[in-house]
């Protein structure tokens, strides 16, 4: 039972992290109808950027700030210069200019930073003893990555549900025509979707960075669990996303405690097999909105 | 003429200049990524719908042509075969039905979790038996048949077995399109809800493309282990998946033309960067920053690839890039 209940909180905890990287990842596809794949690519890129800032002698939550403004503007750039291109033309169009990001940001990264991994914390906040309940612990790591993922989705929650710009921000999620109507800057709306969806990957990188070491594959995978959880959560809803990476979280560490050795790790398995499931029998994921067909 | 002849240019005194054994290799890797981009094309180019998980796709075959001909004794050929339409049906049976509920992003998700996840299930404990885990297949040396043992070294007959599939499956792709059926792909990625207006079957149509790509893949796949003589889990990955996409935009979607387009340049593009790295250093690490700026420019500029440069005038496009919306309140 202590198994079970230890590989539940450190589910949540890794899960926590997968929640706010579909969270980037929702409220990228709220604001342009993108399905962003590059966001693992480009949180990794972010994190090296983290990784430069300390390197110049930053110390980390300076340098965290900084990381987050760029990501901030760079998100901000990429859907202006960028995604605005083939917004509105096709699916398939902006699938394909997802795929052109991913590529540009993991050669960008490996023309930059090189190929060899680098070292990235775990930071002060990150490392330090475990803390026991019983005979069930939580580790340092994981407390660190369960207090920042909980602080920042309520920032977030704060953002949209208390302040006029949220609201401008869910207006135009919702009905962009109407939305520019009573003088929404739609444009600008929809760059700040791209820019707060990049910059919350980013957190998750640095999070996923103090477990999973700092190099161009780091979130490769990770990305993988995100989309589960978008796709389990419904790819257009916030809240759907943090309940979905929880789900995700915890499905990962107890298939990987409960399968004999005999079968070999099965995690990735697990994720697709979650994201087939859902789309078989709930496409629209938990809380997600259907979709209507228009010619 | 020039295809049949090719294996033995290089020993014409003109051309051993510049081509050498190695290039009978480069031609028949041509031959494969033809059949893997055809596929691909019909599926993305022809029908609109994405599959970040081609290169599962021909993993797989390959893998199950490596575990028939080497494990159970199965000839070669046949291997590829079966595998190719083993591989058809799992495209259109367990991908293609499930897919016809899923639109746009949900498919792109859904390859995209069966890209990553496979590399992972190949190398399963339960399953190293056949697949040899992390360790991959290695093939026997593939000859020619007897009657032709004096004239044919390996690498030539492989050349002309994988060309030949290769020709005649483009002659059999460019037929479908032409077909009815064919239309039908193109009347589906237009505008699915038209299509079905214009009494398309939506749902069979949008299977039987997966499953038409997938036969490609399979045959492809079949080939590629083959030619290569050896497989494992990391033979093809994710980003091979992606350098298919860019091979084809960039190719041109929708067109036989850019798919050959496509598949030289899948053959060639490694090497054709290295040698730019040798004039240009960081070259090769600015690869793919590269190919993903062409892959937006070409999707913004020119939607029809180098295929389209043959077919209309190209400047008047240019303009559509529409940079001055960039200072223009768009609000």
């Amino acid at each position: 039972m202590d198994l079970f209940l230890q590989q539940l909180i450190g589910g949540i905890a890794s899960g926590s992290m997968f929640a706010i990287l579909a969270l980037g990842i929702v409220l990228i596809y709220r604001s342009t109808g993108t399905l962003n794949f590059a966001q693992g690519q480009m949180a990794m890129f972010s994190m090296f950027v983290a990784w430069s800032a300390m390197s110049t002698g930053m110390g980390f939550w300076p340098a965290v700030l900084l990381t987050l403004l760029s990501a901030l503007a760079m998100g901000a750039l990429v859907e202006w210069l960028i995604v605005r291109r083939v917004e509105g033309t096709s699916d398939l169009n902006s699938l394909i200019v997802a795929m052109g990001l991913f590529l540009i940001f993991d050669g960008l990264a490996l023309y930059i930073w090189g190929p060899l991994p680098k070292s990235f914390g775990p930071f002060s906040f990150f490392s330090g003893g475990a803390s026991c309940v019983g005979g069930v612990c939580i580790g340092r790591l994981n407390l660190g990555i369960l207090v920042v993922s909980i602080v920042t989705t309520a920032l977030l929650y704060l953002l949209f549900q208390c302040t006029r710009f949220g609201l401008a921000l869910r207006a135009t999620a919702l009905n962009r025509l109407a939305s520019r109507l009573v003088g929404i800057p739609v444009g600008r709306m929809l760059s700040t979707g791209w820019g707060l969806g990049t910059a919350v990957g980013a957190i998750a990188g640095i999070l996923a960075a103090q477990s999973l070491g700092l190099d161009i594959r780091t979130m490769f995978f990770v990305v993988l669990f995100a989309l589960a959880a978008a796709v389990l959560g419904g790819l257009d809803s916030p809240v759907g996303a943090v309940v979905g990476g929880l789900i995700i979280g915890v499905v990962k560490n107890l298939a990987g405690t409960y399968t004999p050795s005999s079968v070999g790790s099965i995690d990735l398995a697990v994720a697709f097999a979650v994201i087939v499931l859902v789309l078989m029998v709930r496409p629209n994921g938990i809380f997600g909105r259907p979709v209507r067909m228009r010619v | 003429m020039f295809l049949v002849a090719f294996p033995f240019l290089h020993e014409w005194p003109f051309f051993r200049m510049f081509l050498s054994e190695f290039r009978t290799f480069n031609a028949t890797m041509f031959a494969v990524w033809l059949l893997v981009l055809l596929g691909m094309n019909l599926l993305t180019g022809y029908s609109g719908q994405v599959s970040f998980g081609h290169a599962a796709l021909v993993l797989a075959s390959a893998y199950l042509t490596a575990v028939l001909s080497q494990q159970y004794g199965f000839p070669l050929w046949g291997a590829i075969g079966l595998s190719g339409a083993a591989t058809a049906l799992v495209g259109w049976v367990t991908i293609g039905i499930p897919a016809v509920r899923l639109r746009g992003p949900y498919l792109a998700i859904a390859t995209f979790g069966l890209m990553l996840a496979f590399p992972q299930i190949l190398k399963l404990n339960v399953l190293t038996q056949w697949t040899q885990g992390a360790l991959g297949i290695r093939g026997g040396v593939v000859g020619p048949p007897g009657f032709l043992g004096g004239v044919l070294d390996g690498r030539a007959w492989m050349y002309y077995v994988a060309m030949s599939v290769a020709v005649a499956m483009t002659v059999l792709f460019v037929n479908l399109t032409r077909s009815r059926t064919g239309r039908a792909f193109v009347a589906l990625r237009d505008s699915e809800v038209g299509a079905e207006q214009m009494g398309v079957d939506v749902p069979r149509y949008k299977a039987l493309a997966f499953g038409v790509s997938s036969l490609y893949a399979g045959i492809g796949g079949g080939l590629f282990f083959a030619v290569q003589g050896f497989v494992s889990p990391d033979s093809l990955g994710l980003i091979d998946s992606i350098f298919f996409l860019v091979a084809i935009v960039i190719g041109g979607l929708g067109s036989v033309l850019g798919s050959i387009v496509a598949a030289l340049f899948l053959t060639f593009q490694s090497e054709a960067i290295s040698a730019l790295a040798g004039f240009v250093p960081g070259t090769n690490n600015l690869r793919n920053v590269f190919y993903g700026a062409s892959l937006i420019a070409v999707i913004v500029l020119f939607p029809k690839g180098i295929a389209g440069f043959f077919q209309r005038p190209l400047w008047p496009k240019l303009r559509e890039w529409n940079l001055g919306s960039l200072w223009s309140s768009r609000s």
